[in-house]
């Protein structure tokens, strides 16, 4: 079952396009990664899922109701957490939370005590004189304190330091898991997204270019290591496929692949490289996916303003 | 958790976060209500002490507005409703919810202040809230209007240093306006005055809950904004409109106009601004005087209140309106004798001689506490009798705080008819008097009944001194050829009172 479904989804500022056709649904449970470049839309499309804006079209439903229609009911069954969320910045995190918890039925006291603690948050202190990582802090504990169903996070580890960062990846691994939340989630902290994520999806100029489980993806991309015998490796003519990246050094080249069957592409490589000394296959990091995503799509792009 | 319990819930917050500024609030309202009362009771004896207006009252007067308006920026930003990130929006609260408890502090909290202060007032000094001063209307109307200007002007920024922007540009383009405008105002019934209030606001609110219920801004909605600020703004420079129509509703064939008129004089580098007022159509049997004395405002009845409450000194001001020598007092100046019984009940006298004393006298006798001040006319007041009229007022108490009675008379006989032909068609001449009093005058040279309240739109518009005995030519000189008396104020923000000379009909 989908907590979260996506169709046709387009949004724009302007005559800047922001989101453009993005479709997609979230299976109720999972922890989804949503990666991406700077500028990639990635904060719009968690704001709109959010219904902190409308988009231009398109349909948007969270919690099996249209995003535009969400009520007050359904908000408390979802927490938000983004960097520069502006929390009321006269009042102290424990007035914050006086505030907060009777707005939701399922604010559990004993959890946002346990979550100060581990966050080391002084409950006197006023907002506006905490430090970016500890306004983060605050934000993630009003927003888990209720226990929700839903979670979305738009770079939630800015600022932390990385023993908290670690706690908080394994709590929300903990609770998500022990709890069935789903959590929905854009960061550019690639190695805790890989602990975190079972569902990845990849943004790239407003268009969602990967929507699949983490498992696939692990299996689908592999770096693909060639040693020639050649003094500089000579590349195709015509770029195969399965080809998502490649970089060359010399006799050395590595091609990051989009494949499912490591032995057929042993052999295809083969033909790709007739004078190969060594072939290697690797597994590929989300980093490296990452990576080597945008920079296609970087390239793509300059291609089409070249011509 | 139910819509109201989440309105309550806002609305608490948003007291709780705002408890000092809102007790500063109270603090400025209480002291721009006290010092509006304290400064009318006290002016007459002012003037003869030749003390000016107190800053500091004039200070809170001003800061008032600015505070409730200041108030209502920072109770929407607190939850900015525009802001892509703001933190409630993220919460479990309908829009609608947050909207209502901002318009519940906003339209709610702050007016309830100000009519609470006025409310204690009404309690602790048996002030009728009907009779409160012109200013004080103007300044609560001021008050409320500035708030509702702040509501949608608030909700369009996403920060109190936009809403400080936004409010300098506002006022900058206002005063420019104003600087520039040469325009007529024609007279608006207080009903439909009340009706476009109603309808401002109405605007407003609806603009504000837009921007809530949208969460973005655009330019319709700066557009929306700027215009109803100006509109509003228009709503406190123009409060001419209900007096004039007091005039004219009470008198349905005069017409009351008035133009605001600005020259500058090259030489002197200077530039005037007059406010011409133009009465015409009055019938010859009704009478209308323009009264600058702020005491005006008590009424009979809670003077009458006041007197019996007070103790009456022995000192008494008497000067006489230098209106011409028709006008003068005939012969020496009346005199008084007073006379207090074993039952603290005074008994005033006023001996005028009977050659001079005429059933027409229309002489007000004025009376000072440093609470109250009212006036009664004599011909109500006081009974004629062989020496003069005669004033009994009942005292009960003998405290030191005495009172000083002020005489202003003038008597309607024998002002010289106008018989100038271009000022065929003009009516009434209004005459400044040294005192803080002024007339109007018929064609035929008879002064109008004390009543109207028309100078008391002057002294909303011009809280300053009027009465400045060096602003005007002798009375004579110009009324033969005045027109209309003419208030102006030059560049450096000095309050003058000089006649306009005969227009050529």
């Amino acid at each position: 079952m989908s907590i979260i479904d996506v169709r046709d989804l387009t949004h724009r500022f302007g005559k800047h396009v922001a989101l453009q056709d993005v479709s997609f649904s979230i299976p109720a449970g999972s922890v989804y990664a949503l990666l991406g470049p700077n500028g990639s839309g990635k904060t719009t499309l968690l704001q709109i899922l959010m219904g902190l804006m409308p988009a231009t079209s398109g349909t948007v439903r969270v919690l099996d109701t249209p995003v535009a229609k969400l009520t007050s009911a359904h908000r408390a069954r979802m927490g938000y957490v983004a960097e520069g969320l502006k929390l009321p910045p006269s009042m102290t995190l424990a007035q914050l939370e006086r505030y907060v918890s009777p707005l939701y039925p399922t604010w559990d006291h004993t959890l946002a005590d346990s979550l100060r603690q581990r966050f080391q948050l002084d409950a006197s202190r006023r907002i506006r004189t905490l430090s970016r990582g500890e306004h983060m802090k605050a934000a993630m504990l009003c927003a888990l304190a209720p226990r929700p169903e839903l979670l979305i996070m738009d770079e939630p580890f800015t600022g932390m330091d990385a023993v908290v960062k670690d706690d908080l990846v394994r709590g929300v691994l903990e609770l998500s898991g022990r709890e069935g939340w789903t959590v929905v989630m854009a960061s550019h902290d690639l190695a805790e997204l890989e602990l975190l994520a079972d569902w990845v999806g990849f943004l790239h100029n407003g268009t969602l270019q990967l929507h699949e489980p983490m498992e696939s993806v692990r299996a689908r991309y592999r770096w693909l290591e060639v040693i020639t015998s050649a003094r500089d490796a000579v590349l195709p003519a015509v770029r195969p496929q399965e080809w998502v990246w490649t970089e060359t050094a010399g006799p050395r080249v590595r091609v990051l692949l989009s494949a499912q069957d490591s032995d057929a592409v042993q052999q295809r490589a083969r033909s790709w490289f007739p004078d190969a000394q060594r072939i290697e296959l690797h597994e590929a990091s989300l980093r490296d996916v990452f990576v080597a995503l945008t920079r296609q799509g970087l390239a793509a792009k300059t291609r089409t303003e070249a011509a | 958790m139910s819509w109201t319990h989440q309105v309550w819930q806002v609305f608490r917050k948003d007291v709780m976060r705002q408890r000092w500024l809102l007790l500063l609030f109270v603090l400025c309202a209480v002291g721009s209500v006290a010092s509006v009362l304290r400064d009318s009771t006290t002016m007459a004896l002012n003037s003869v002490l030749g003390e000016h207006s107190r800053p500091l009252a004039e200070l809170l007067w001003l800061l008032l507005p600015a505070f409730a308006a200041l108030l209502c920026a920072t109770v929407i930003l607190e939850d900015v409703p525009t802001a892509p990130r703001a933190h409630w929006a993220t919460l479990p609260i309908d829009r609608s919810a947050v909207f209502g408890a901002k318009l519940c502090f906003v339209l709610g909290v702050v007016p309830l202040i100000v009519f609470g202060a006025l409310a204690v007032l009404h309690l602790a000094f048996s002030v009728r809230l009907m009779e409160l001063p012109v200013l004080l209307a103007t300044g609560v109307r001021t008050l409320v209007t500035l708030t509702v200007i702040a509501l949608p002007l608030a909700a369009i920024v996403r920060e109190l240093r936009e809403f400080f922007l936004a409010a300098v540009a506002l006022a900058t383009v206002f005063a420019m306006a104003i600087d520039g405008a040469s325009f007529e105002i024609s007279a608006v019934a207080p009903l439909t005055q009340a009706f476009i209030a109603v309808l401002l606001t109405s605007c407003s609110v609806f603009i504000t809950w837009q921007l809530y219920k949208r969460r973005r801004r655009s330019w319709v909605m700066y557009a929306a904004v700027g215009v109803l600020s100006v509109l509003h703004g228009a709503c406190i420079v123009i409060p001419v409109a209900p007096y004039q129509k007091t005039l004219s509703a009470s008198l349905p064939d005069a017409r009351l106009t008035s133009t605001w008129q600005r020259t500058t004089n090259a030489t002197a580098r200077a530039r005037s601004f007059a406010w011409q007022l133009h009465l015409a159509g009055l019938p010859p049997d009704r009478r209308a005087t323009l009264r600058v004395i702020r005491a005006g405002f008590m009424g009979p009845e809670t003077c009458r209140r006041a007197l019996s409450k007070s103790h009456i000194e022995t000192t008494l001001q008497y000067p006489v309106l230098p209106l011409g020598r028709e006008l003068h007092w005939l012969g020496n100046p009346p005199q008084f004798t007073r006379s207090v019984d074993t039952a603290f009940t005074n008994t005033w006298t006023l001996h005028t001689g009977e050659n001079e004393c005429t059933p027409s006298l229309n002489a007000v006798l004025e009376m000072s506490t440093p609470r109250l001040l009212g006036s009664i006319p004599l011909s109500t007041g006081a009974t004629l009798t062989s020496g003069g009229y005669r004033l009994t007022v009942h005292s009960t108490e003998r405290s030191a705080n005495g009172m000083l009675a002020t005489l202003y008379a003038s008597s309607s006989v024998a002002a010289p008819p106008l018989h100038r032909p271009g000022l065929s068609q003009l009516t009434y001449v209004l005459v400044h008097s040294q005192r803080s009093e002024a007339m109007m005058l018929n064609a035929a040279g008879q002064s109008l009944p004390a009543g109207r309240p028309i100078v008391r739109n002057l002294v909303g518009l011009f809280p300053r001194r009027l009465d400045d005995d060096s602003a005007g030519p002798h009375v004579d000189a110009w009324l033969r050829d005045a027109v209309l008396y003419v208030f102006t104020w030059d560049s450096r923000g000095v309050f003058a009172a000089s006649p306009l000379l005969a227009e050529e009909q």
